[in-house]
């Protein structure tokens, strides 16, 4: 039994001049959805970023991972599962990513399936996204006897401003014997936070995480919903004219109402903000004292 | 007989098409069995039972559409799985990932009425659905799309006896002859097939077609009807499962 409750986790990012989540069958374009003009990231990409950097920065195993052999070529699942000598209860107690994200593995007549007890929705952006096609030149011919290198292209968003929503679910650990802890959501959050930081690679180079926050509910009591549809990023720009965090101002009005109304309900709440962040209520800038007042909060650090 | 009522929306869904494997497609609404999988979600039914506990056996089912229905496709990168293996890693004609178009419900909402024999898990239901309380956390066909529900009422219905009558909700084809349904201007009416009546043992057996309005507008039906309507005593009829 895990000993953790129903909590909800509200996650802001922004990217610059990059490439938040290519789409694989529309040339690597950044996700947008056309009818509305907005930025998506999958659930996926963010459960990448933060497998890789527990695995990376905090040592800890992780089962959906490339690894290689000796001769540098990429291992499978079967070869995955041998590191763990096939014993799942083994894998569940060892891989951080399995206890928070769940798996389907099938290999070899085994089988496990485990719904996830945190679930993330797609992220979207707080406003429309401009899209921006970038022509390049590389200095390496690719095959020898060619003079001269040769043209390349790639779409970036000049500002994306993304939002995540997502539910820890104690009922989905504890009924399928998943040893969930409050350990495993703290390495999460930051994951995300220092994840997202810490992407190297040319799309994703120019990501800052803005704003992280936790509510956690008392036992008993369900999620609220929708944290993301409290908050408004307003700017006086046009949303395709966009290029940073400090263009808008992050109204918090909703959520603060929504939070209020239900404190009874809540047990604490973690929450850490980027300071270039102009949060608003009323239309007046506030601090986050005066954001989460009356509410057992507590700011926290990476 | 008293019927819950209750409304469900997210960003995005997907109930897929079960003729459609390697390029999915998504129902317009939530058929029976999933929605019977919706609210074992809120009870906390787990994946054996909730097709017991919510079988169209024992309730009765009504789905209205409340947004206009909108898809839109999304290219969603998965890991290769032919020839039963994966190699994460690109060998011979085996790519490791294979990217697949997804076809995606756009902001949908669906307003769900229900009916149950048994009173213990209607009222139970009626009371997690009333404090906002889902055991399991509820999404939209599949994991990532995180789902809302929201407490419309408690609402004492009548059988009806088949009249002239305009329904809020999706009606099976079998239940009217298909000269009866009245179209209307400015309406644009569709029929899907989808799956209704799914054992615990998740055996489909019986698909029916269905008819509804794609802004989600009520359906008009002449008076050759089968009794299959409910009004409600806000004066809203629908057709049930």
């Amino acid at each position: 039994m895990s000993n953790i409750n129903r909590s909800e986790i509200l996650f802001l990012y922004d990217a610059t001049d990059a490439n938040p989540n290519g789409d694989p069958i529309d040339e690597n374009k950044p996700r947008i959805d056309e009818e509305t003009g907005l930025n998506l990231v999958t659930d996926v990409r963010l459960k990448r970023t933060i497998r890789d950097y527990l695995y990376s920065y905090k040592k800890k195993d992780i089962f959906v991972l490339e690894t290689r052999d000796k001769k540098g070529e990429l291992r499978t699942k079967e070869e995955r599962l041998g590191d763990y000598k096939n014993n799942f209860d083994d894998l569940l107690i060892k891989c951080i990513d399995l206890r928070l994200f769940g798996a389907t593995i099938a290999v070899k007549e085994k089988t496990l399936t485990l719904t996830g007890p945190v679930q993330f929705k797609f992220g979207r952006s707080l406003h429309r996204v401009d899209l921006t096609y970038i022509k390049g030149t590389t200095v390496m011919p690719s095959k020898e006897g060619n003079k001269q290198g040769t043209f390349t292209e790639k779409y970036i968003l000049p500002y994306s401003l993304i939002a995540f929503y997502g539910v820890v679910n104690e009922n989905a650990a504890n009924e399928q014997q998943i040893p969930l802890t409050p350990e495993d959501i703290d390495l999460m959050l930051e994951a995300m936070w220092n994840g997202t930081k810490n992407l190297l690679s040319g799309s994703k180079t120019g990501q800052m995480p803005r704003l992280l926050l936790l509510v956690e509910h008392k036992e008993g009591h369900s999620h609220f919903g929708e944290l993301d549809k409290r908050i408004k990023f307003v700017t006086d720009k046009d949303d395709a004219a966009l290029r940073d965090v400090s263009d808008g101002r992050l109204e918090v009005d909703a959520l603060r109402e929504l939070l209020l109304a239900n404190k009874d309900e809540i047990s604490r709440i973690k929450i850490i903000i980027d300071d270039r962040v102009n949060l608003t209520m009323a239309g007046k800038k506030v601090t986050v004292a005066e954001v989460f007042a009356e509410l057992p909060f507590e700011t926290i650090k990476y | 007989m008293k019927i819950l009522v209750f409304d469900i929306w997210s960003d995005f869904g997907h109930f897929r098409k079960y003729y459609t494997t390697s390029s999915p497609l998504t129902f317009s609404f939530p058929p029976p069995p999933t929605v019977a999988g919706m609210l074992g979600a809120i009870i906390g039914s787990n994946k054996e039972s909730y097709l017991r506990d919510f079988s169209l056996d024992n309730m009765r089912l009504g789905i209205q559409l409340i947004n206009p229905v909108r898809k839109i496709r999304l290219g969603i990168n998965l890991i290769n799985t032919k020839d039963n293996y994966w190699k994460p890693v690109h060998k011979k004609k085996h790519a490791p990932r294979t990217p697949i178009r997804t076809e995606f419900l756009h902001n949908p909402a669906f307003r769900i009425y229900i009916h149950h024999q048994d009173d213990a898990l209607f009222t139970k239901l009626a009371n997690l659905v009333k404090r906002h309380y889902a055991h399991y956390t509820l999404s939209m066909g599949l994991s990532e799309l995180l789902a809302d529900f929201r407490w419309v009422g408690l609402y004492e219905g009548q059988l009806r006896p088949p009249n002239l009558d305009e329904l809020v909700s999706v009606i099976p084809e079998k239940y009217f002859k298909g000269d009866n349904l009245i179209l209307e201007t400015e309406r644009r009416y569709f029929k899907e097939r989808i799956p209704v009546y799914m054992t615990p043992e998740r055996i489909v057996e019986s698909y029916d077609n269905v008819i509804w309005e794609a802004e989600g507008k009520p359906l008009r039906l002449g008076n050759r009807t089968k009794e299959q309507i409910i009004v409600l005593e806000n004066g809203d009829k629908i057709c049930y499962f």
